[in-house]
C-alpha cells in the first residue's frame, strides 16, 4: 500500500543502525582529530589482559558478527606512537643545554641538562602495541529533546599510562564556501567520563533528523608520559524523530472515500448518528422502525443513520525555504519555520492515525518525495523518516506537483499544507492541488515578522522593506483566497486545534472540477 | 585483547592540596614563575647599576614574553593548522625552557646562579607535570627517590660548576656523559618505535596480516 520515498536518500532506511555502525567503523582511524578545547577529565588505563594472555591475537576480539550490531571498532591496526609535549620539552631543554655546552664549551649549562636528561631516563615508559575502541550506541533511535547514551570502551594489550578523550561535535559541512556555520543539528555534549576504561558520552539531540553524532578523540599516553597515541571513534548517526505538537482535531471532508472508520459521512449508512426517518422498504431491519414517527403518519417508518467513514489526509511539507524563529520560552527547542512544520505534521499524522484514518506525506524540497496514505501506530514513524533528511537536501527543482501518482493524493482527500509561503514554487503547487479538487487547508507557519538584520537602529529603509514584505505576504494570501483556499496561521507554539478550530464548523469542499 | 583501564588516577588531597592545585590553575602565578625566569635568564642580580638601555629592553621583552610562554599548555597535542601562532600556542611551554635554557647559556653565571637556574627548570618542569600528568601517575613518576636523585644531581652539577677553572679536565668528561646520555634518551624516546610508525608501507602491511593471521 505504501512506497518508500522517491528517491534513494529517503527516510525509510531498513537499518540504520548498522549503516550508521558500518560508516563509523569506516571512519575509525588512529589519526588525530580536528583540534577543540580540551577536557580536563584524565584517567588511567592499563590493561587488564592476564599474564597468560599477553600477546593476544589481535583482531580476533573484532570478528564481524561477534560484535553488537550498534558497535563498532575505531582501532585494531598496530598504534602508531609519537612524542608527547612533555618530550618535547624535556627534550628540547636537554639539546638546548647540550649543544653549548658541546660546541662553544658553556660548561655551566650542564646542570640545566642534567634535569631534562633525568626526568627523560628515570622511567622507561611502557605502551600497549595494539588498541582498540569499540563504540557501542545502544539506542539510535530517539525523540528530539532526548539524551543518548554512548559507550566507548577501550582494549590494549599492555598497559598504558592515561588517556584523554575529548568530544568532537559534527562538522556542518565540508564545503568551507558557507564559512563556519554551526551544525543544525545541534548536536551537544552533556557528559563524558572515564571509568574502568570506558568512556561514557552523553549526547543531547535537541533537534529532529538524521544527525551525525561526532566522534571522540582519544589520546592514550605511555606509562612515562613521553608518547602518545591518538584514536578516533566514530559514535555513527542518529534518527531523531519529532516531536509531534499537540492536535486532537481532524478535519472532515465533504466526500469521504469508501471506507469504514470513524467519522460520520453525510450519506445514508449503517453508523449511529441519527438523520432522518423515511417509509419502510422491504429489507429494513425491524429494530429501526421509528414506532412514535409510524403512529405519528400512520404507516412503518425507520430511522436512517449516517455512514461512518474513514478519512484520508495528506500532509504537504514545504522544505524550500527555512527561516529561524524566536525561541519558545517553555520549550528549549530550536524552532525554525520548518521544525514547526514537520512538527505539526507529525501532530496531525498523530491524530489521524488516532483516529484511524489514513494519512500520506508529501515533502516539498529539491526533491519531492512522498509517502502513500497509510494507517497503523507504526505509520507515524514511517512518516518521520520520510522528512528526516529534509535539511541535507540542497538541491532545488521546479516540478511541483504534477508528476505525483495518483494513488500519493486519492481522490477527496484532505489536504494540509505547511509552508511559510516564500517560496513562489509553493504557491503553484498549491493552485495544482486545488485544482485537482482537494479540500485544501494552508497552515502558514511564518507567524512572525522578519526583524532587521544590523544592530543598528531600524531606519526608514528598514521600515520599507518591511512594509513590502508585508505586502508580498498580502499579495499571496490574496491569490490564495482567490483559489479558494483557506489559510490559517500557526506559530508552532499554540496547540494546532486552535489554528484550525474556525474550520471545524463545515466540513471542506474542494473545488468543482 | 580484553576491556582495559582501572580509573586509579584520583587521589586525596589535603587541604594544602587544595591550596596548590588553586595556586597551580592561577595565570598570575605562571606569569610571575615565568618573570621570575626572565630575570634570572637576563642575569638581573649580576647586573652592573645602573643598567644599560639594552640589558633593561632585553629584560621587560623577556618579562613580557616569558609571562606569556609560561601559562601551561593543557589541550590536546594537535594544531589547527601550521600558522605559526598555532604551533608556537601548543608548543609554548616547550618553546620557554628552550628560551630560558639558552638564554642561561649565552653568559656565564655566578655559581649559585647556575644552581638557581637549574631549580627553576626543574621546578618549571615538575610543576607542568603536575598539571598534564593524573595524580596516580605523578606520584609514580615522580617518587620521593627520584626527587632526592634530582636534588643531588643539580646539587652534584651546580658543585662541580663551582669548582675552579684550574681544577683539572672534568669538564669535557662531564659534557661527553651530558651529551651522550641526551642523544640516547632523544633516540629512545622520538625513534624508540621506529618500526610501529611504518604502518603504510607494504611490508608492514604483510607483517601485520601475518600476525592477524595467526
Amino acid at each position: 500500500m505504501s512506497e518508500p520515498p522517491q528517491s534513494s536518500a529517503g527516510a525509510a532506511t531498513p537499518n540504520p543502525g548498522a549503516a550508521a555502525a558500518a560508516r563509523a567503523s569506516n571512519s575509525a582511524a588512529a589519526s588525530v582529530g580536528a583540534p577543540r578545547a580540551s577536557i580536563s577529565s584524565l584517567s588511567s588505563l592499563s590493561s587488564l589482559s592476564s599474564p597468560t594472555t599477553a600477546t593476544p591475537k589481535p583482531g580476533s576480539a573484532a570478528k564481524p558478527g561477534t560484535a553488537p550490531s550498534t558497535a563498532s571498532t575505531a582501532s585494531t591496526a598496530p598504534a602508531v606512537w609519537r612524542p608527547s609535549l612533555r618530550a618535547a620539552r624535556l627534550l628540547t631543554a636537554a639539546v638546548c643545554a647540550v649543544v653549548p655546552a658541546v660546541v662553544f664549551g658553556a660548561w655551566w649549562c650542564v646542570p640545566l641538562a642534567a634535569v631534562p636528561l633525568l626526568m627523560l631516563t628515570a622511567h622507561g615508559g611502557t605502551h600497549p602495541k595494539r588498541l582498540r575502541a569499540e563504540v557501542d550506541v545502544p539506542e539510535r533511535r530517539c525523540f528530539e529533546g532526548e539524551t543518548l547514551t554512548a559507550t566507548i570502551r577501550l582494549a590494549a594489550d599492555a598497559a598504558a599510562g592515561w588517556t584523554r578523550q575529548e568530544y568532537l561535535p559534527p562538522r556542518s559541512r565540508d564545503d568551507h564556501d558557507f564559512g563556519g556555520a554551526p551544525a543544525p543539528s545541534g548536536v551537544t555534549l552533556e557528559s563524558l567520563e572515564l571509568t574502568g576504561g570506558v568512556i561514557t558520552v552523553k549526547l543531547l539531540v535537541p533537534r529532529w533528523g538524521r544527525w551525525s553524532l561526532g566522534a571522540v578523540a582519544i589520546d592514550v599516553h605511555d606509562t612515562a608520559g613521553l608518547r602518545l597515541t591518538s584514536l578516533q571513534a566514530g559514535l555513527g548517526e542518529v534518527e531523531a524523530f519529532p516531536v509531534p505538537a499537540p492536535d486532537d482535531t481532524t478535519l472532515a471532508p465533504v466526500r469521504f472515500p469508501d471506507r469504514f472508520g470513524e467519522h460520520s459521512a453525510r450519506t445514508p449508512g449503517e453508523g449511529v448518528e441519527f438523520i432522518q426517518v423515511r417509509p419502510y422498504v422491504f429489507g429494513d431491519r425491524q429494530r429501526r422502525i421509528n414506532w412514535p414517527a409510524t403512529t405519528r403518519r400512520r404507516e412503518l417508518q425507520v430511522n436512517t443513520f449516517e455512514a461512518e467513514r474513514a478519512a484520508e489526509a495528506v500532509v504537504v511539507v514545504d522544505a524550500l525555504s527555512d527561516l529561524p524563529q524566536p525561541p519558545d520560552p517553555d520549550n528549549p527547542r530550536p524552532r525554525s519555520t520548518l521544525d514547526t512544520a514537520v512538527r505539526g505534521a507529525a501532530g496531525l499524522a498523530q491524530a489521524y492515525l488516532k483516529a484511524h484514518d489514513r494519512i500520506g506525506l508529501v515533502t516539498l524540497s529539491g526533491r519531492v518525495q512522498w509517502l502513500t496514505p497509510g494507517s497503523g501506530n507504526g505509520y507515524l514513524y514511517r512518516i518521520a523518516q520520510t522528512v528526516m533528511d529534509l535539511r541535507k537536501d540542497f538541491t532545488y527543482e521546479i516540478g511541483g506537483l504534477s508528476r505525483l501518482p495518483t494513488r500519493v493524493l486519492p481522490r477527496g482527500a484532505m489536504v494540509y499544507v505547511f509552508s511559510p509561503l516564500l517560496d513562489p514554487g509553493v504557491v503553484e503547487a498549491i493552485s495544482e492541488l486545488a485544482d485537482r479538487g482537494h479540500p485544501l487547508v494552508v497552515i502558514d507557519v511564518l507567524a512572525h515578522e522578519p526583524a532587521p538584520t544590523t544592530g543598528a537602529k531600524p531606519d526608514h529603509l528598514d521600515a520599507l522593506a518591511l512594509r513590502l514584505w508585508r505586502l508580498d505576504r498580502q499579495a499571496v494570501r490574496f491569490v490564495l483566497g482567490e483559489l479558494g483556499v483557506p489559510v490559517v496561521t500557526w506559530d508552532g507554539i499554540e496547540p494546532l486545534d486552535l489554528a484550525l478550530a474556525p474550520l471545524q464548523q463545515a466540513p471542506l469542499a474542494g473545488r468543482a472540477r | 585483547m580484553s576491556a582495559a583501564g582501572d580509573g586509579g588516577a584520583g587521589g586525596t588531597d589535603s587541604s594544602g592540596g587544595g591550596f596548590v592545585e588553586g595556586l597551580l590553575v592561577s595565570p598570575l602565578f605562571w606569569a610571575a614563575y615565568g618573570i621570575v625566569m626572565a630575570v634570572m635568564g637576563t642575569r638581573v642580580p649580576m647586573w652592573s647599576w645602573p643598567p644599560k638601555a639594552e640589558s633593561v629592553l632585553e629584560l621587560a621583552f623577556c618579562v613580557v614574553v616569558f609571562s606569556a610562554l609560561a601559562q601551561p599548555y593543557t589541550g590536546r597535542p594537535v594544531l589547527t593548522s601550521m600558522r605559526i601562532h598555532h604551533v608556537a600556542t601548543v608548543h609554548r611551554n616547550t618553546l620557554l625552557v628552550g628560551a630560558f635554557v639558552v638564554l642561561v647559556a649565552c653568559e656565564k653565571p655566578q655559581a649559585w646562579a647556575a644552581g638557581v637556574d637549574a631549580v627553576l627548570l626543574a621546578g618549571y618542569l615538575l610543576l607542568t607535570d603536575v598539571l598534564t600528568i593524573p595524580p596516580g601517575v605523578l606520584r609514580r613518576t615522580a617518587s620521593p627517590v627520584f626527587l632526592i636523585t634530582l636534588a643531588a644531581l643539580i646539587a652534584g652539577a651546580t658543585a662541580l660548576v663551582a669548582l675552579p677553572a684550574s681544577s683539572g679536565a672534568y669538564r669535557p668528561v662531564l659534557v661527553a656523559i651530558a651529551a651522550a646520555a641526551a642523544v640516547g634518551a632523544a633516540l629512545a624516546t622520538a625513534f624508540g618505535s621506529a618500526e610501529e610508525r611504518r604502518v603504510g608501507s607494504r611490508g608492514t602491511e604483510r607483517r601485520n596480516q601475518d600476525r592477524s593471521s595467526e
